[in-house]
């Protein structure tokens, strides 16, 4: 499984991601600073809160786009059949592919809280920690849906969209229930409204609200989460990211190979 | 000549491996087929096809465009993927921006004050604490190239918000009862304003003196030595006071008012 976690980290060197992540850290600031001189005032508060929201997309966006093109390209190139012709199962497999993502992902939330340190006041870096800390554990469940999608589907398109669906799905989940709770214009009592709010009252039980994680106003002095909201999402996120990997190695000994 | 030499063994190599890397990369096109001569053709007349478009088109003339009206707070946050304070910082740019639009550069009587408020109102509600939409209707929403009727909505918007969170936003509600005074020339305004602050602002200590007893110095300046008197009076009764300096100056306000000095 070693073997497979350096495996990872080495096609995402070769992969060039390191150079990526450092344009990506630029272009961000960048943009940043060219919104941040249109402002009159606090600048501060907008550099933190557009790098923030900037940095989330493009970490979540491309990890999860990376492990869907990997796990793809393998089965489509036939270098799955090499692996498994060591002596290594498919959970072995499974496991080594999600760790090597985790540790790739850990290499990137530490870069952009470095980056992000640069501006936020020593008062917010427990903050800024908190926030880091969430960023992870958001690129772990996205990894380990995007594994789910890719092993399942082995398609490029179908993966990312599912995938890119789920996440889109999970951010705005706690909207779409609140907004489910008191619809407008129909009978809260009446049959559909009931219906939708069943539905996604469901889908809140199966889906992490994504929405609640890495928030960019815990940057510029809005309260954090309690610490029992943060343990229950941690440990939302490590059961769900847990549950994804399984159904994926299930998923991956139902295939022929 | 000793720093030539030092510098030429670094400078010697990257000069050779760049030239390799340009004589590889025409070699790789040289040895390549060349395109057919009629696909070259046919990019040419695409371009003048293209050029020939452009300019029938003519050149895009400059319009305002209206701001429009703000999405829901509910599409907001759909719209951020629940990113809502980033949503509101980001449209605080974009109305501000709103008066120089390609081409024109409109004055604040020419805009839309309604849907104005409208994108400031959400800015507040997604993210109650951003001081930027205050800022901007307090101070640049009621500068001079905007009519009366438009300064005095502003004003009136920021008043209303002010009570939602006066501990916060205090320092809105003095600036607009000193644009009514100064600006406005309307002393009956701004003794409105400046009494609604201190109403809501005259038990909370952290909140500047100046502010909290901007009504009495306005009565002071009216000449309506009467009613700050019993303001003054008033709060050095009530306790309030705890300050040294700040009772002293009301005292001696007060006894300066009482023997017509002022």
């Amino acid at each position: 499984m070693l073997a497979l976690i350096r495996l990872t980290l080495l096609e995402s060197w070769r992969g060039r991601s390191g150079r990526f992540l450092v344009m990506a850290l630029i272009a961000v600031q960048v943009v940043a600073s060219f919104a941040v001189q249109m402002a009159v005032t606090e600048s501060l508060e907008l550099r933190l809160t557009t790098t923030a929201f900037l940095y989330r997309l493009c970490l979540i966006f491309a990890l999860g786009v990376a492990m869907i093109a990997s796990v793809v390209r393998e089965h489509e190139s036939g270098f799955v059949y090499v692996l498994l012709a060591h002596p290594i199962s498919r959970m072995h497999y499974v496991l080594g592919r999600i760790l090597g993502y985790g540790v790739v992902a850990l290499v990137a939330v530490l870069a952009v809280m470095a980056v992000m340190a640069i501006w936020v006041p020593m008062a917010q870096w427990g903050a800024l920690a908190v926030w880091t800390l969430s960023l992870w554990l958001e690129l772990i469940v996205i990894g380990s849906v995007a594994l789910f999608f890719a092993l399942g589907l082995r398609n490029m398109v179908g993966s990312m969209s599912m995938w890119l669906a789920f996440y889109v799905f999970a951010r705005v989940l706690d909207v779409a229930r609140t907004m489910a709770a008191s619809p407008i214009g129909q009978d809260p009592n009446g049959v559909a409204a009931m219906a939708g709010q069943w539905t996604f009252t469901v889908m809140g039980w199966v889906i992490p609200p994504l929405g609640s994680y890495t928030r960019s106003e815990w940057l510029v002095g809005s309260a954090l989460p309690s610490v029992e909201s943060c343990l229950l999402l941690g440990s939302w996120a490590l059961v769900y990211g847990l549950i994804c990997v399984v159904a994926a190695a299930i998923d991956f000994y139902r295939h022929e190979i | 000549m000793k720093f030539k030499s030092i510098l030429r063994p670094s400078i010697t190599p990257s000069i050779g491996f760049l030239r390799e890397e340009a004589r590889l990369f025409f070699a790789k096109r040289k040895a390549q087929a060349p395109a057919p001569k009629m696909l070259w053709a046919l990019v040419t007349v695409g371009l003048l096809v293209s050029t020939g478009l452009s300019l029938t088109r003519g050149s895009p003339a400059a319009t305002a465009e209206e701001l429009g009206l703000p999405p829901a707070i509910v599409k907001a946050r759909l719209l951020s993927l629940d990113e809502p304070v980033a949503f509101a910082k980001l449209s605080n740019l974009m109305v501000q921006a709103h008066d120089a639009q390609p081409g024109l550069s409109l004055s604040y009587g020419q805009l839309n004050y309604e849907q104005l408020i409208a994108w400031l109102n959400l800015s507040l509600v997604l993210d109650p604490t951003g001081q930027y939409p205050l800022m901007a209707a307090s101070r640049l929403y009621t500068q001079g190239s905007a009519d009366k009727a438009r300064q005095r909505k502003m004003t009136d918007w920021v008043a209303a918000r002010f009570e939602e969170d006066p501990a916060r936003r205090w320092p809105w509600m003095a600036h607009i009862a000193y644009v009514a005074k100064t600006q406005f020339k309307d002393q009956t305004l701004a003794l409105e304003y400046a009494q609604k602050l201190r109403l809501k602002t005259e038990s909370m200590p952290s909140i500047p003196a100046w502010a909290r007893q901007l009504e009495i110095f306005f009565k002071i300046e009216m000449k309506d030595s009467d009613a700050a008197k019993f303001l003054i009076g008033g709060l050095l009764q009530s306790g309030q006071i705890k300050d040294a300096h700040e009772l002293w100056f009301l005292t001696h306000t007060l006894r300066e008012l009482e023997e017509g000095k002022r």
